[in-house]
């Protein structure tokens, strides 16, 4: 019942069906990356679990883009500790070229790559992130 | 061409392009005297190339804003321009002034040039990217006020858009913190506090509101979304521009010897200027989704787009990274500062000005909206080639940037400024190649005016 009321609300402000979702995906995405790490997560798993098989593709196709592209960029900051502890340590001057350059390079391209899929869901478009991301169709 | 007048926005536009052509010019020499350090010494020592490097980028970036309001004002007001005439006499003023200064510069030594120029009367001199003589900053005043009483009297008798009254106050503005220039004063601390009234406030606040009208214009004109739409982001995006810019100015006061809160307001508020830079982002792709048309001007485009993605990066991520008191008391004045100028410079002005050349130049020189297939092709390789060298410039620049910072400030046994400056050449030289792939981006940006041009069919 909850569920088809939060339908009915965001259907009322919908220009495309879906948008909504996809929007909220794209942005808990965002959020995760900037102001809110692990909350925005977490909020973006939950969408995942509940969106994941949904019947509009728009809202599906975001949700599995959107977590998909998260889980990659947890990969990335794991993959980064690893190479910091190869190269010395967190003590060692290499740690910070290394996170500079992540950050600069690999966390922005993550933050633009989001905000392209963000205004693809705004407009009711479907989005497939470069190399990571999952087909949108089935 | 909707109206006559709209054609005095040309000249500006090539003045434009030749002073961005001379101003990487001497940014290639820059590079190379930054590992040869006696190239082409005594003729360009080092301080001076820097003072022509700087003051051309000011000063080209100010023609193509003019060329932009005199090519937007009419359009957006649908009314010929006040004075074409005037347009034509102050761009000339314009032109020789400069042209002058740059001689100047070239020409004599610095203390000489204020000499002549009677710098003693009203001592306004000697400060970074502030250098120009007194009677040149005379100039740009007397510059300035006649564009503005031209598109300001041009907007009051016609049409008022959001578009156009938000670049009429950007200009303002603009004229305004520049009267700042003038006032001079004998303690250092205040003498810097209010140089980056100037400084700051231009780039950081003011011209924000030059490039969000200029970047709408160009939108509303080649994707056809409705004004209102625009006009909305538009005023969303300013003031965040200005929320943030305006005590955002904080970040240049922590160690000039103000009081230690700008430590704190400059930091907080800083830190929310990438905003209005990723609202930009959005806008931009935004509107490219909902497009009505397909404009055949792929390359103005491009340009439009690009702007809003590399403003974004250089002014917001390159700039927040070290705009933080506690970070920024290690990186200040380094090569991360230079990094995030060069970037942030591009990404918000150089593109948005030549976003505009390229949707107008085509219009202005009598075609129906856009250059010859063959021509864009070409012109968007040089988009594709500055871009993308500026990043590699950014990246080696943080890079460096970096490494002096360690070496220089952290490490257990800090080093001399010159000894690690030898320690980074290695990125300098990187810097060099991406700097002269920079430069052959722009000779194949000039060249697409001449390629093809004939193709399309006029107006």
């Amino acid at each position: 019942m909850q569920h088809s009321d939060n339908e009915n609300n965001s259907s009322s402000i919908e220009e495309y069906p879906g948008q909504v979702v996809a929007v909220a995906a794209e942005l808990f995405f965002l959020l995760n990356l900037v102001f809110l790490p692990v909350i925005g997560f977490i909020i973006l798993s939950g969408l995942y679990l509940r969106y994941k098989n949904h019947a509009i593709s728009l809202a599906r196709c975001h949700v599995r883009q959107a977590f998909i592209a998260s889980l990659w960029s947890w990969v990335m900051l794991v993959f980064v500790n690893a190479l910091i502890l190869f190269f010395g340590g967190y003590d060692s001057p290499a740690v910070w070229v290394i996170v500079i350059l992540y950050l600069a390079s690999i966390h922005t391209a993550f933050i633009m790559f989001g905000t392209f899929a963000l205004t693809r869901a705004m407009n009711g478009r479907h989005y497939h992130y470069p190399l990571i991301g999952w087909k949108c169709s089935g | 061409m909707q109206y006559k007048s709209q054609a005095v926005a040309k000249p500006y536009f090539i003045a434009a392009i030749g002073l961005f052509i001379g101003q990487i010019l001497f940014g290639v020499i820059l590079g190379l005297q930054y590992v040869v350090g006696d190239f082409l010494f005594p003729e360009i020592p080092f301080n001076v190339a820097r003072m022509v490097h700087t003051n051309l980028l000011i000063v080209w970036l100010l023609f193509g804003f003019m060329g932009a309001a005199y090519y937007m004002v009419p359009e957006e007001t649908e009314t010929e321009l006040y004075s074409p005439k005037l347009a034509i006499i102050l761009f000339w003023v314009f032109l020789v002034a400069g042209a002058l200064t740059i001689i100047g510069y070239l020409s004599v030594p610095y203390a000489t040039l204020a000499q002549m120029t009677g710098n003693d009367l009203l001592p306004t001199m000697g400060r970074e990217f502030l250098e120009q003589p007194t009677i040149t900053k005379v100039g740009i005043v007397i510059v300035a006020l006649g564009l503005l009483f031209n598109i300001s009297m041009t907007a009051l008798k016609g049409r008022k858009t959001a578009i156009i009254m938000v670049m009429i106050i950007g200009l303002w503005g603009l004229a305004i913190f520049f009267l700042f220039a003038f006032y001079n004063p004998v303690n250092l601390v205040l003498d810097k506090y209010f140089w980056w009234w100037v400084v700051h406030l231009w780039v950081e606040g003011v011209w924000e509101l030059i490039l969000g009208s200029i970047l709408a214009f160009v939108l509303i004109k080649m994707t056809g979304v409705d004004r209102e739409i625009i006009e909305k982001w538009l005023y969303v995006i300013i003031a965040m521009a200005l929320i943030s810019g305006i005590i955002g100015t904080g970040h240049h006061y922590f160690w000039i010897g103000t009081p230690d809160y700008w430590q704190w307001w400059g930091s907080l508020f800083s830190a929310i200027e990438p905003i209005p830079f990723f609202m930009m982002v959005i806008f931009a792709f935004n509107m490219v989704n909902k497009r009505k048309r397909d404009h055949p001007n792929k390359a103005a485009m491009l340009w439009a787009i690009g702007t809003p993605v590399m403003a974004f990066l250089g002014a917001g991520v390159w700039g927040f990274m070290h705009t933080l008191a506690p970070v920024n008391y290690f990186t200040h004045g380094s090569q991360i500062t230079a990094a995030h100028g060069h970037m942030a410079f591009y990404g918000a002005y150089v593109m948005v000005v030549l976003a505009i050349i390229s949707y107008a130049m085509p219009i202005l020189r009598g075609r129906a909206a856009a250059n010859s297939k063959k021509s864009q092709v070409v012109e968007m390789w040089s988009f594709w080639l500055m871009t993308v060298s500026m990043v590699f410039i950014t990246l080696f620049l943080t890079g460096a940037g970096i490494l002096q910072v360690w070496l220089q400030r952290i490490s257990e046994a800090p080093m001399s400024f010159m000894v690690v400056q030898d320690k980074i050449a290695i990125f300098y030289w990187m810097r060099e190649v991406a700097g002269i792939i920079f430069l052959l981006g722009l000779i194949l940006y000039v060249i697409s005016f001449f390629v093809g041009g004939e193709e399309e069919a006029s107006s």
